[in-house]
């Protein structure tokens, strides 16, 4: 019994720190490569899990998969239209203007969906579970490991290998140049910021089943998200990966030795990494 | 006498402190809390202001002082029945000092860490104030927090127009002498005024102590008027409200976060009795704010070029764009 439930908590901490660090990597794209701290991020992730809620009664949980981030990241674009007359501004600006976005979300939502708390319920293949030498290992959470951990790879290999990733790290790096090299570094914003936005929505697809939704969450999880990254390191995202599961482990088991206050140990640790590394536990001296 | 513009400021100001003293009198009773509350948000984001728009910085989490200062002065009022003027002092004196703790973490890291940062201590106090059984959980602390001869709400209007006015004054002292104008250096050239040997940091730390000071006393006014301490007055929400006041007013301006205060107030309060819209249209007001007047409404009789450049604050070292 008391195996189990380690091994429970275990991958609950596994499992909700992969998809932070698919928020973060989100957030970091964002902010390293385009200086925008999106405050937008949470509210995506409510909507990715609303429309995975709906999608869920229409067609069908793969669909929602698929269907809830790539909706995300369409919205997201139209952000990015809006951001556009204020590259180069103060950074103040780009805030206020996410925040504004992120508002009217929320209480778009609140107008479709109302105040409630949704549950989504997943196909019988991922509700269940399976026993291993006598311990119980629910489905849904490998799902997500596994499922995060593809993404996380993706990610990788995307900007090791590929066209698109080669662009983005040449932007973050120098973005003028790269506009001088005759790229078009208005659409790569959007892709990107796009990009960014969309592993949002496919974070909170991914939580939709575990947790309950309901509209006034986002900014506690894009709390959860900047501790991430701030523990990590703003600008790297092997950095964030290893803080998300830190802080994804420590609230899984920090809620089973000390329900009050463990959502206060991440913030614990942050001040604490602010102290003695302010750059990022993970992160390369700059 | 010349009829100048120092003149003309005075005489507009006299003014209008001549009708704010006879407003709450022609006013029917909760008209007169709105007017309190629209003094108190203007303190709020006029405090902001001395960060955001003279010295450049990105106080992403303000209601936290705000929250603090409510949360002690109403903790030594009520629960430790300190006298009144001991429990503001010492409020106002534990605000400061977590205000110097916070602003030393906060300025640790780049402009974007300090608003992140900023941010996570506000989100931080949110959760402790909420979840936190013997200072009321979620449900704040409420009690009769006013002394007896305020407990009438046009005596009060009169005396939070009073600390308000002053506080206007000193800060207006503060932001007019030489060293605010190193804090206006500050917003617009960050590495010149590194070169003339100035310790930005400890510069910078001043300027949010002296913004803490006044947010604080704003939150013991909020407090005052409405006889507690509440979670919501620490909420993320409330420091994105005084940041949008800011904008809507023009925050290259001094009185420009006033007039945002008195829109977002009227707008947040009244606009809630009809609707639980009204997120998402302050949501759209920003929106059009920031893309097309970003100067606020006060914005287009100050130096167009200067706030439609914005600040090269925002930028960090080394990006040339």
């Amino acid at each position: 019994m008391q195996m189990t439930d380690l091994v429970r908590q275990l991958l609950i901490g596994i499992s909700s720190g992969m998809v932070t660090f698919l928020m973060a990597a989100g957030v970091s794209l964002v902010i390293s490569g385009m200086n925008i701290i999106n405050f937008g991020q949470g509210a995506f992730f409510i909507l990715g899990a609303f429309l995975c809620y709906t999608i869920v009664h229409i067609i069908g949980f793969w669909w929602a998969l698929l269907l809830g981030p790539l909706a995300v990241a369409i919205l997201g674009g139209l952000t990015e239209l809006l951001l556009r007359p204020l590259y180069g501004k103060s950074m103040l600006y780009q805030l206020l203007l996410t925040m504004g976005v992120a508002f009217v979300i929320t209480d778009g939502m609140s107008l479709i969906w109302g105040f409630g708390l949704r549950v989504v319920i997943v196909p019988h293949l991922l509700s269940s579970s399976i026993t291993i030498v006598g311990i119980d290992f629910p489905v849904y959470y490998l799902f997500i490991i596994v499922i995060s951990g593809l993404v996380a790879l993706g990610l990788r290999l995307m900007f090791s290998r590929t066209k698109l990733g080669m662009l983005f790290r040449a932007i973050i790096s120098d973005r003028e140049m790269v506009g001088n090299l005759g790229t078009n570094v208005q659409l790569l914003y959007t892709v990107m910021f796009m990009f960014g936005v969309g592993l949002s929505g496919l974070a909170g697809v991914l939580m939709a089943p575990i947790v309950g939704i309901s509209v006034q969450q986002s900014m506690t999880i894009l709390f959860s998200v900047m501790t991430v990254l701030i523990i990590g390191g703003i600008a790297s995202m092997s950095g964030a990966f290893l803080a998300a599961l830190v802080v994804g482990l420590v609230n899984a088991f920090g809620s089973m030795f000390l329900p009050w206050f463990y959502s206060l140990l991440p913030a614990v640790l942050m001040i604490v990494v602010l102290l003695v590394r302010p750059q990022g536990l993970f992160a390369r001296e700059s | 006498m010349q009829w100048t513009y120092r003149n003309r400021a005075f005489v507009g100001t006299a003014l209008v402190v001549i009708a704010l003293v006879c407003l709450p009198f022609l006013l029917p009773g909760t008209w007169t809390d709105l007017l309190t509350k629209i003094l108190i948000m203007a303190l709020f984001a006029t405090a902001i202001n001395i960060e955001v728009g003279y010295a450049g910085m990105l106080p992403l989490g303000q209601s936290m002082f705000l929250g603090f200062s409510a949360y002690a002065y109403t903790l030594l009022f009520v629960r430790f029945a300190f006298p009144l003027g001991l429990a503001v002092v010492a409020a106002l004196a534990l605000s400061i000092v977590i205000n110097i703790v916070i602003g030393f973490l906060c300025l640790r890291g780049e402009s974007m860490t300090f608003g992140l940062l900023h941010m996570g201590f506000n989100i931080l106090l949110y959760t402790v104030v909420n979840k936190w059984l013997a200072i009321g959980g979620d449900a704040g602390i409420a009690g009769p927090i006013r002394p007896a001869f305020l407990t009438h709400s046009v005596a009060f209007n009169l005396f939070v127009l009073v600390v308000v006015l002053i506080c206007y004054a000193l800060m207006r002292r503060i932001m007019t002498s030489p060293f605010a104008q190193m804090a206006q250096g500050l917003r617009e050239n960050e590495e010149r005024l590194r070169f003339l040997g100035i310790d930005i940091k400890r510069f910078q730390l001043v300027i949010f102590t002296i913004s803490g000071f006044f947010t604080s006393i704003a939150g013991i006014l909020l407090a005052m008027l409405n006889g507690g301490a509440f979670p919501a007055y620490t909420s993320v929400l409330l420091s994105t409200q005084g940041l949008m006041m800011c904008l809507i007013g023009g925050m290259y301006t001094f009185v420009g976060p006033t007039i945002g205060a008195a829109i977002t107030t009227i707008i947040v309060t009244e606009v809630s009795n009809y609707t639980y819209l009204w997120q998402g249209i302050l949501g759209v007001i920003i929106i059009g704010c920031v893309l097309a007047f970003r100067g606020g409404i006060l914005g287009k009789r100050k130096d167009a070029a200067r706030s439609a450049r914005g600040n090269g604050k925002a930028l960090p070292p080394g990006d040339s764009r």
